[in-house]
């Protein structure tokens, strides 16, 4: 089913639709721990929790896209296991990869903000949005990377050796097709 | 494929106990294996967990839930064998004379008791939380959320994330399918991996999008808006919800007191 072309209701975006959307994104990101890709020369498998992520901001904007990233936050809180990897807990957020769990939120927010202010000067077309998300990536791993070089008290370049550069080349593809979806849907 | 995490129509004790003590009884387990570091006291947590869930007779259930676990809990036991030295060293990952003299990689007793811990730790998380959600009604989840004064809005969105997660999971597990049956083949290697990706995402979002949409139409034709329609009938109390959450609260006292003395 392409929401694409139908006009009916994108006009009046109402609270409650956005409110549907965000816990549909939250489920999303944390069913996404699950898809994994794996990556032959990294012990890590990458999930596709950072491309839901992504498209959260990109589509429910900075308030929504936010708050269903904090829903899914709280899922992973209250032991459910959506965190990268089948875990869960409070443990996990303040562990050494925890950093990552709440770059989600704010890259979320990052996206959405972004994209409304290009939306007062039309549609944001497939590049505008690569251009966004890949701003939302570097919030993302900013915030793992400083979070995984405090706690578990490693230099700089160990934490970018483990933390970052062996995803790099994934995000750039959720990125991409992240950013087609964003351009082709419409809420 | 059956969907996990969703909720089971029956008459056990468990199903008759208040939503409110349930979720108060799986907050102190949470709250209590996070603060405690003695294995003994999380290992008697799951125990406790697990029997109320033979004479429940939901222990399929949670047993499902076992290969995640054990390969969560295998592979964490590595990681902090590797990472940590503490305490007596049992023995050597990698016996001395193979590749170095004294051997590499000791089994300490104190990365061993970590690794148990934290996998102990993962197992009441999941297990207590699979059996309040199992057990209890999504409306009476609902109730009972409401009941200690969440925001509607916020209840809601939580108990729908909550719905959605095992329906995403069938769904992107029937779209493989599908695409397998169609005779897609991606090709091999890590070009293939890549390639198998976006036929497997445009549809799952799409679909799931559509869907929600439908939700959300189906909310506001139901008049949520006018919110009459959670009606706020009493959740009584009966003799297990003061028993269950009796236990949890001893356990809790009983961690404290211990880490006093």
């Amino acid at each position: 089913m392409h929401i694409k072309n139908d006009d009916s209701h994108s006009n009046h975006t109402s609270e409650l639709r956005m409110m549907v959307f965000a816990s549909l994104f939250a489920a999303l990101t944390a069913a996404g721990a699950y898809i994994q890709v794996p990556v032959p020369f990294s012990p890590v498998p990458v999930t596709l929790q950072v491309f839901f992520v992504l498209l959260a901001g990109s589509m429910l904007k900075s308030k929504w896209g936010g708050l269903s990233m904090i829903v899914y936050t709280l899922l992973g809180i209250a032991g459910l296991p959506v965190f990268a990897g089948g875990s869960s807990g409070m443990g996990v957020l303040l562990g050494p990869t925890g950093g990552y769990v709440i770059g989600f939120i704010l890259a979320a927010y990052i996206i959405g903000k972004l994209s409304e202010k290009v939306e007062n000067t039309g549609r944001p077309g497939f590049f505008i949005n690569a251009l966004n998300m890949s701003a939302g990536v570097l919030v993302i791993y900013a915030c793992g990377f400083t979070q995984l070089m405090f706690m578990a008290e490693v230099g700089p370049g160990t934490a970018l050796a483990f933390g970052v550069i062996p995803f790099l080349p994934g995000e750039i593809i959720k990125t991409a097709v992240a950013a087609y979806i964003a351009s082709t849907h419409e809420l | 494929m059956k969907e996990i995490m969703q909720y089971i129509n029956g008459d056990s004790f468990l199903h008759s106990m208040n939503p409110i003590s349930k979720i108060a009884a799986v907050a102190g387990v949470i709250i209590l294996s996070v603060f405690t570091t003695n294995s003994m006291v999380l290992a008697l947590m799951v125990l406790g967990i697990l029997l109320a869930s033979l004479k429940a007779g939901l222990q399929q259930e949670l047993l499902r839930q076992l290969k995640l676990l054990v390969f969560l809990s295998v592979s964490l036991i590595l990681l902090t064998v590797l990472t940590m030295k503490s305490g007596a060293t049992l023995g050597y990952l990698i016996p001395p004379g193979v590749f170095t003299a004294s051997g590499s990689f000791p089994v300490t007793t104190g990365a061993l008791d970590f690794g148990v811990v934290l996998s102990l730790r993962f197992f009441a998380m999941l297990f207590s939380f699979q059996l309040l959600v199992v057990t209890t009604r999504p409306s009476e989840l609902m109730k009972a959320l409401l009941a200690i004064h969440i925001p509607v809005d916020y209840v809601l969105m939580f108990v729908i994330a909550l719905r959605f997660i095992p329906s995403l999971q069938v769904e992107g597990q029937r779209i493989h399918e599908a695409q397998l049956a169609r005779g897609y083949n991606p090709g091999k290697g890590l070009g293939g991996k890549v390639r198998s990706v976006k036929p497997l995402l445009v549809p799952l979002v799409a679909n799931s999008l559509g869907r929600t949409q439908v939700l959300g139409l189906t909310m506001d034709m139901r008049g949520y808006r006018s919110r009459h329609s959670v009606e706020k009938d009493r959740l009584v109390w009966n003799k297990i919800d003061f028993a269950a959450v009796g236990c949890v609260a001893l356990t809790g006292i009983g961690v404290v007191l211990t880490g006093l003395i």
